[in-house]
């Protein structure tokens, strides 16, 4: 049981540090679940019926007087809670107790000095800073993972070579993931151990292959990222490169898995080049890429990264068993998911054409486009956005962070009667949204009831990346999407493929109407 | 320190603070308080100065040198002259040095109500002016008038840089949204928050925003007057410089957006043309 | 051939987080360890120079970071393997090569007459009199003002003077050894407090103390020390930072510690009316040991200087209108900026606006490790700023932070006799933005008034800055502007 109680102290200046500090000694107190110290203005008096605290401003006090709100487990610790806030109070600013011989390092040398034997650097602050905290980590020996953007290509190609020269690794810049040794850096997904190892130049792709393989029963040994431009021709695939001998060289790993977009041709030869002469079997995932180059030097090619996922768990299992897709083509349809679509598809519009994707990771947003290009040509006016491109994020946090930004863009897309179907991503796992489905479901719902009310369906279709260890969870995260009217799919290339086939089922149906050649 | 006979507030603070709307600068100790004076005492004019008669002091206003609080030109730019880098700068020196659990630090408790919901409130005012949703964002502005910690309400230090950083790109939706707060904030809030919103409607500015607003143009580099601008400003009160600062940033970003936004649709006409 | 990359990384991760906080927690929620830094970004913020610094940073696999990592380790160790031995009292003219023309030593980097505080006009003043370049100060001023007395910064000839720091060629000044290199230094008597020259007094008094400096206390020193031998100073600072000491504001235990080792030889080898007087002399003066103690510091870092590479900081000064720095790697070159007021407690009727900016080579003692890097070993300092001893022992452990070795020979009892803080290197500061502590005496800004108060002042940084940026010039790292 839990009682709010509270005290107005009439015309009370305080300032906000000072306020802070008594509210965390009240909370501090036995039994006291939560201290909130305000003036009494209209809003805060709103955030406080909010957090279920409304019961403590009686006797209807003014903007100029200062409210202490408190939760406690019985009405005894509330009274002497409040006491001690009015003794506080009037004591003036309560004694922080400021630990002043904690020393906390600051500086790299002093980080070392608390962890001699340290090997990998974490480098995420703003970018302008990036370099120069890479360049000191590289010159004490230390490998590093660039999360940074806005590291000049100049700068990556220095890091680069300094890290060459020394035997160590950049991972990055922009680096989003990585697995090593199955501790997580940045935003990673919970996975299991396992003899599959990555190098991907994509975050999300990396996250999709690596939940995938778990979802299919596999393990990760480790997952390298090396920073969306390292197969630029500038970078020449330093990164990749070192990646690849790592793998090559690490007993834990028995198969390897590359995801990137295609990469310049002197990397691409570069690094087919190294896999040539790999003795464990390689899957490529040059997204959009070419299949025979791949082909050609004895790697497994795989369009998706469904495909990459599904294709190194069975190697893994049997390094010669040459995995086929299922229908033909890894980006076809099977006859359940096309009945599925056609049930989805009864009743929509035949102004209905377009498929709106809202994407908020970059190489999953890349992955649907391939997968309709195949199933679709490319002769459409589909729309994938990547909500977390610079473009959208000015001044913002990522839609991995943020749901906020993305749920206007589906509020908006259901208004939009050219839309036939919503395509969806949700990307669980470290660093992400605490709860990404339950902040999307309203909006969600939102979007099904708006396109309701114009007289039509919308369907809404999404795909979660993450597995069962991830802190969000992915049954429950599949679940309250699915609740709020949306339709799972188990990976992106299927999400995709869905979405392609509600199109094309409603494109046939109507297409005397439009008249469309062929 | 508020309320002569006419009702308004008067500031009075020692020199170093800088110059302040309704202000009055005094030499004095550094913590005014080991005088005597307290927040809300009564002060009173008087012939050539003024006086607080709860603890019998008078200030003498006759080698007082007058000082204006409106921007001063090399505050105000044109939205294309906003380096976004300049305002990532700004805020992580800001963030390194503001108080934790302040806006300004972007550290806080995910349950702390009060700075969640004016982070939130901040990020959609960007939307709202960097696509010129007037409507929305006067809402959200005068929403948030008295959210938040302190005798000044956090939200209400940000609602004054929010409106000096749209005051200098010249935002054509600044003027509606400063008449609907002025007009709000009297029954919203403190009053020593309700002046000072009042003061910020009308273009009126501490020294230190105005410091911070003409350095975010300085080149970046050596003697960058940037850094020791946003150190001033975390300084005044305990967290208003900070939460005054969140304000100015997001008027920034809104100036960067609205840049783009430009460069966009200019580069679409080109290729329209 | 291609070295393998990832070195170490395969046995398990073990990482430091620069920036979001947030990526430590699945790092350890892995088990594996984290050390998250409380970032920010160095060099106040400026980019270009952080990147500069970075380039700058010790590596001995390129060229730059071994060559600063070698020079300063050499630094260092000439530092801390100094042996300041006061060999010897003469008069300046006789040691000093640049007195025998007509000139005055100041202290300080290099400033030219009228651009010069009250004080340090004050003394230079008193100067001409005391040698009979003028008989009134109206002469001495139209003597000074003619441009017919030449200056130059006492640092630059191996000196050092508290305050003014105004060395003429009659002037006594001790003659310190460094018994491990060979070179020496020099500095003026100590005239305790009140009315003095280092604080611009000229008066009859202040007169009548340095003639008999010259006549009696200087001749006396050198009979003692030429009959009894030299005598080691770093065994005296070393005791004194267990007695309560710090080498630059209290003095007391080293002076008396001084007083008792001369103290036997005076009486026998001096006449007994001369060895009274000194004897009464060094009994009131507590701050007798000041000079001493900056001689040899002095001593210690010259053999640092010159180290081509180096960024350990070789000198410290004020001339009470700005502030100036030596970096061993650039020699003798100055890096200044305006030096401000302390921080600090007044005497009664006396406040900052009475006060002159920061003054005097006295902050050689900081740049050797003593002073308020030994904070330490004498609580009482921080009495001046309203500090307890536990931010005696802050004020120590934040040098820690900016300087590259810990001098075992002034072991500091609160610390479990760690030793002192030494070496500073530039690069540490402004990576980090500690400043210097500097403990120090404030000045009126009115020649003569004397000393005012005692306090606590902080190094610019914007001097190590631009040293920084000097180095990196010399290093072809370019830094933009």
């Amino acid at each position: 049981m839990t009682v709010v109680r509270g005290s107005v102290h009439r015309n009370s200046y305080r300032d906000s540090v000072e306020l802070m500090a008594i509210a965390a000694q009240l909370e501090g107190l036995d039994g006291v679940r939560r201290a909130g110290l305000v003036m009494a203005t209209p809003a805060n008096l709103a955030v406080l019926a909010e957090a279920g605290l409304a019961d403590a401003a009686t006797g209807d006090p003014r903007p100029n007087d200062l409210v202490v709100a408190l939760a406690a487990d019985d009405d005894a610790t509330a009274t002497v809670a409040l006491e001690r806030a009015a003794s506080l109070l009037a004591a003036g600013t309560g004694d922080a107790g400021s630990p002043a011989d904690v020393q906390v390092a600051q500086t790299l040398g002093e980080g070392l000095a608390e962890l001699p034997d340290a090997n990998l650097v974490l480098v995420s602050t703003p970018g302008g800073y990036a370099t120069a905290e890479a360049i000191r980590a590289l010159k004490r020996g230390l490998n590093v993972f660039l999360f940074s953007d806005n590291v000049s290509v100049e700068d990556e190609v220095r890091l680069k070579s300094m890290a060459q020269r020394r035997g160590l690794l950049v991972m990055g810049p922009d680096c989003g993931t990585a697995i090593v040794g199955g501790v997580p850096l940045g935003f990673a997904n919970a996975v299991r151990r396992g003899p599959i190892g990555l190098v991907g130049a994509s975050g999300t792709g990396i996250q999709q292959v690596s939940s995938l393989i778990h979802g299919a029963g596999g393990g990760v040994s480790h997952a390298f990222g090396t920073g969306g431009r390292d197969l630029d021709e500038r970078v020449g695939g330093t990164t990749m490169a070192a990646a690849i001998d790592l793998l090559l060289a690490d007993a834990a790993t028995s198969v390897i898995v590359l995801i990137s977009k295609p990469p310049a041709a002197t990397v691409a030869a570069r690094i087919l080049a190294a896999i040539s002469r790999s003795p464990k079997p390689v899957v490529v995932n040059f997204l959009g890429g070419d299949a025979a180059d791949v082909d050609a030097v004895g790697a497994h090619p795989a369009p998706t990264f469904e495909a990459a996922a599904r294709i190194a768990v069975a190697l893994s299992r049997d390094p010669s068993s040459a995995l086929e897709p299922p229908n033909g083509a890894w980006t076809s349809p099977d006859e359940a998911l096309l009945a599925r679509a056609a049930d989805a598809a009864t009743g929509l519009a035949s102004t209905q054409r377009k498929i709106q994707g809202l994407y908020s990771g970059g190489s999953l947003a890349g992955e649907a486009k391939v997968v309709l290009r195949a199933m679709l040509g490319g002769e459409r006016h589909d729309r994938i956005l990547d909500l977390g491109d610079d473009e959208f994020t000015v001044g913002r946090p990522h839609p991995m962070i943020d749901p906020r930004l993305r749920n206007e863009h589906i509020v908006e897309a259901a208004s939009d009667p050219t839309v036939v179907a919503l395509l969806l991503d949700v990307v669980l796992g470290y660093g992400s949204h605490p709860d990404p489905a339950s902040a999307m479901a309203p909006a969600i719902e939102a979007a099904i009831a708006t396109a309701a009310s114009a007289g039509r369906r919308l369907p809404i279709v999404a795909s979660v990346c993450g597995t069962d260890l991830d802190p969000q969870g992915l049954a429950r995260q599949e679940g309250i999407l699915a609740a709020s009217g949306a339709i799972l799919e188990s990976s992106n290339a299927r999400a995709a493929m869905f979405a392609a086939s509600i199109a094309g089922v409603v494109s046939d149906a109507h297409t005397p109407l439009v008249g469309a050649a062929d | 320190m508020r309320r002569t006979v006419d009702d308004r507030l008067v500031v009075v603070a020692i020199d170093e603070v800088g110059g302040l709307p309704g202000g009055i600068l005094v030499r004095g100790p550094s913590d005014l308080r080991t005088i005597g004076l307290a927040p809300g005492m009564t002060m009173a004019p008087t012939v050539g100065g003024w006086a607080v008669p709860a603890v019998g002091l008078s200030i003498d206003g006759g080698s007082a040198v007058p000082w204006s609080p409106m921007l001063p030109a090399a505050a105000r730019r044109a939205v294309t002259a906003w380096d976004p880098r300049r305002t990532a700068e700004a805020r992580s020196v800001a963030a390194g040095l503001a108080h934790v659990g302040s806006l300004a630090s972007g550290r806080w408790a995910t349950d702390d109500p009060w700075s969640t919901t004016i982070a939130a409130i901040v990020r959609r005012l960007v939307i709202d002016l960097t696509y010129d949703a007037g409507g929305a964002a006067t809402r959200d502005a005068v929403g948030m008038i008295g959210m938040g910690r302190g005798l000044t309400p956090a939200a209400d230090d940000v609602l004054v840089g929010l409106l000096a950083g749209l005051d200098a790109l010249d935002h054509p939706q600044r003027a509606k949204i400063a008449a609907a707060v002025t007009a709000a904030a009297p029954t919203r809030t403190t009053s020593v928050a309700a002046a000072t919103i009042a003061h910020a409607a009308r273009g009126a500015y501490s020294e230190w925003l105005h410091d911070v607003l003409v350095a975010s143009g300085a080149p970046h580099g050596a003697g960058d007057p940037l850094p020791a601008a946003i150190a001033r400003a975390l300084s005044f009160g305990a967290t208003s410089g900070g939460d005054t600062l969140v304000g100015l940033f997001a008027a920034m970003d809104v100036a960067a957006a609205r840049a783009e936004r430009g460069a966009r649709a200019a580069r679409g006409a080109r290729v329209a043309a | 051939m291609r070295q393998n990359a990832g070195r170490g990384l395969m046995d398990g991760v073990r990482a430091i987080n620069i920036g979001l906080a947030g990526f430590a927690d699945p790092i350890g929620a892995a088990g594996a360890p984290v050390v998250s830094l409380d970032w920010r970004p160095p060099a106040s913020g400026d980019r270009d120079l952080g990147l500069a610094l970075a380039l700058l940073a010790d590596d001995h696999a390129d060229a730059i970071g071994d060559r600063i990592a070698t020079a300063n380790a050499n630094a260092v160790e000439r530092i801390l393997g100094s042996q300041a031995s006061l060999v010897d009292v003469r008069p300046a003219a006789e040691v000093i090569d640049i007195l025998s023309t007509r000139t005055l030593l100041h202290s300080g980097p290099p400033i030219a007459w009228p651009s010069m505080c009250g004080p340090v006009q004050g003394a230079a003043i008193g100067a001409c009199l005391f040698e009979g370049w003028a008989a009134t100060a109206n002469e001495a001023r139209a003597l000074l003002d003619a441009g017919s007395v030449g200056f130059a910064p006492s640092h630059d000839h191996g000196a050092v003077g508290p305050m003014a720091g105004v060395v003429s060629p009659s002037m006594p000044v001790v003659v310190v050894e460094n018994l491990a290199a060979g070179n020496r230094s020099y500095a003026t008597l100590n005239e305790g407090l009140g009315k003095v020259l280092r604080f611009g007094a000229y008066d009859a008094a202040v007169l009548e103390r340095l003639r008999w400096f010259a006549s009696t206390l200087g001749p006396g020193l050198s009979t003692v020390l030429r009959t009894g031998g030299a005598i080691d100073l770093k065994a005296i600072t070393a005791q004194a930072l267990q007695m309560g000491d710090e080498g630059h504001n209290r003095n007391v235990a080293a002076t008396s510690l001084f007083t008792r080792l001369i103290a036997p030889t005076l009486a026998t080898a001096l006449p007994p009316a001369m060895a009274g007087e000194i004897l009464a002399f060094l009994r009131g003066n507590d701050h007798f040991f000041l000079n001493l103690s900056m001689a040899a510091c002095k001593a210690g870092l010259d053999a640092a200087s010159g180290i081509d590479g180096s960024t350990v900081v070789t000198a410290m000064s004020r001339n009470g209108v700005d502030f100036g720095i030596r970096v061993s790697g650039t020699g003798p070159t100055w890096y200044t900026s305006p030096v401000g007021v302390p921080d600090g407690l007044y005497f009664p009727g006396y406040g900052p606006d009475d006060a002159n900016p920061d003054l005097g080579d006295s902050a050689i003692t900081e740049t050797f490790g003593i002073g308020g890097f030994a904070m330490a070993a004498a609580p009482a300092i921080v009495r001046f700023v309203g500090g307890t001893p536990s931010d005696a022992i802050a004020f120590t452990r934040s040098m820690e932070r900016i300087t590259l070795a810990r001098n075992s020979a002034y072991g500091l009892p609160s610390l479990g006799f760690a030793g002192t803080p030494t070496g500073i290197d530039a690069r540490l500061v402004v990576e980090t933005g500690i400043a210097p502590v500097i403990n120090t005496g404030i000045a009126h800004r009115e020649a003569g008034v004397g000393q005012i108060g005692a306090g606590i002042a902080r190094a610019p940084l914007a001097c190590f800055e631009d040293a920084i940026r000097a180095m990196a010039e010399r290093f072809g790292v370019r830094v933009a502007a």
